[in-house]
């Protein structure tokens, strides 16, 4: 895609012809008029491929957009948090079998900076709470112990996703999420990260594995 | 078919070698440096005029004339040769070392010079390029002590990781060179 910097008469706003001009975030854009319903091609299958990842990355990232804009607040200048993540992610977000294709859960990053991950971190699922913990020393670098903590489970089944509201420290070393009342609990994909006090770092993304106890 | 010129194919205009090959070694330098950044901010801010940013350009830049091995794109990074503080203060020897599974023990050796001073504090630094996870020694350990101990945080349990020493005076004005102790793993000890 071009960029057009002041362009050629400038940046513009509104339809003229063809074209459509307009601007979001501070970048300026010029688009070509909507298709008229019906006349779209139909995609090669290249393109049908593409357009199948596309979907179901943004179907899955679209619910956690509050989530991701706390976990890539850095990129959020110039674009949304649900951008930022599928850009994030688009190269290594799917699994291909054939001609049919997934997500691959444990390489999703919902986050990125320098902060440290905590290392050794548990999840395991008992009395419709999912339990993680992980370990709280910093270790003198890339880490406070006010940093906060957040954790998020996602349940393919019923294409839920559950998360705690309230501030968990890195110090704390332990978080509870509720999923009672929801029966559909196998197949539960958990991650968690840290974002500093000042929400301006971030660590990258941890996927836990659940365990079945503790 | 004698094609000449397909205006649909379309032209793809290949980087320049050289372009390539700084893009890689920059982007090598950064991601050995950016984890160790809390340390290098400090220990080369003498470099800096003052700026934590410049700083770290300049361990940055360093690294880039130093430490940087081979022709693109199979560039790579020498940990030993890489400056994780810079100074004037004479450095340490690592005379043994120790490991267990979570800690690490080091036994060194100071040069009896005007220039160390027995309260200069020892910094260890133990990290890992791959996992972007560093350590460092949480304590106050001397010049004159002879031994620093560094707990590793769990990442660091099952991989290879470097280990770096340098000392500080007690006003964190002046440093010494890092001396590289070696590559420390959980198969292998010294």
């Amino acid at each position: 895609m071009g960029i057009i910097k002041k362009g050629i008469n400038g940046p513009f706003k509104g339809k003229a012809g063809s074209v459509v001009g307009s601007s979001w975030k501070k970048i300026d854009y010029i688009k070509g008029l909507q298709r008229k319903k019906g006349t779209k091609r139909t995609p090669s299958p290249q393109q049908a491929v593409q357009q199948q990842r596309f979907k179901l990355l943004t179907q899955f990232l679209q619910p956690i957009s509050k989530f991701l804009n706390i976990g890539l607040k850095p990129f959020l200048a110039k674009a949304t948090g649900v951008n930022a993540a599928f850009s994030l992610n688009y190269d290594h977000a799917f699994l291909v079998d054939g001609e049919h294709i997934s997500l691959n859960y444990e390489a999703m990053q919902f986050s990125h900076g320098s902060l440290y991950t905590a290392g050794a971190e548990k999840a395991w699922l008992a009395n419709g709470h999912v339990t993680v913990t992980w370990h709280t020393e910093t270790y003198g670098m890339g880490g406070e112990m006010d940093d906060t903590a957040h954790v998020l489970i996602y349940n393919p089944e019923n294409d839920r996703f559950y998360g705690r509201e309230q501030d968990i420290t890195r110090q704390d070393g332990i978080a509870a999420i509720d999923l009672i009342g929801d029966k559909c609990t196998t197949g539960l994909h958990t991650w968690i990260f840290f974002v500093d006090k000042l929400q301006k770092r971030a660590s990258p993304t941890v996927y836990i594995p659940l365990s079945s106890e503790s | 078919m004698d094609l000449l010129y397909d205006r649909n194919s379309p032209t793809k205009t290949e980087k320049p070698y050289g372009k390539l090959a700084v893009q890689q070694r920059m982007r090598l330098a950064m991601a050995f440096l950016n984890p160790l950044r809390s340390v290098i901010s400090e220990s080369w801010l003498g470099h800096g005029k003052g700026s934590k940013k410049k700083a770290f350009g300049q361990a940055l830049k360093k690294l880039m004339q130093d430490a940087l091995e081979g022709d693109y794109p199979d560039q790579h990074v020498i940990p030993e040769r890489v400056g994780i503080s810079t100074g004037i203060l004479p450095g340490l020897l690592a005379e043994d070392v120790v490991l267990s599974e979570q800690t690490l023990e080091v036994y060194f050796s100071s040069r009896e010079t005007p220039l160390a001073r027995a309260n200069d504090e020892v910094v260890l630094v133990v990290y890992s390029p791959q996992r972007g996870i560093a350590a460092r020694n949480t304590h106050v350990c001397k010049r004159n002590e002879g031994y620093i101990k560094v707990n590793l945080p769990p990442q660091l349990w099952a991989v290879p990781f470097h280990v770096y020493l340098f000392v500080h005076s007690a006003s964190k004005k002046q440093y010494s060179k890092s001396a590289y102790v070696g590559q420390l793993g959980p198969w292998q000890e010294g």
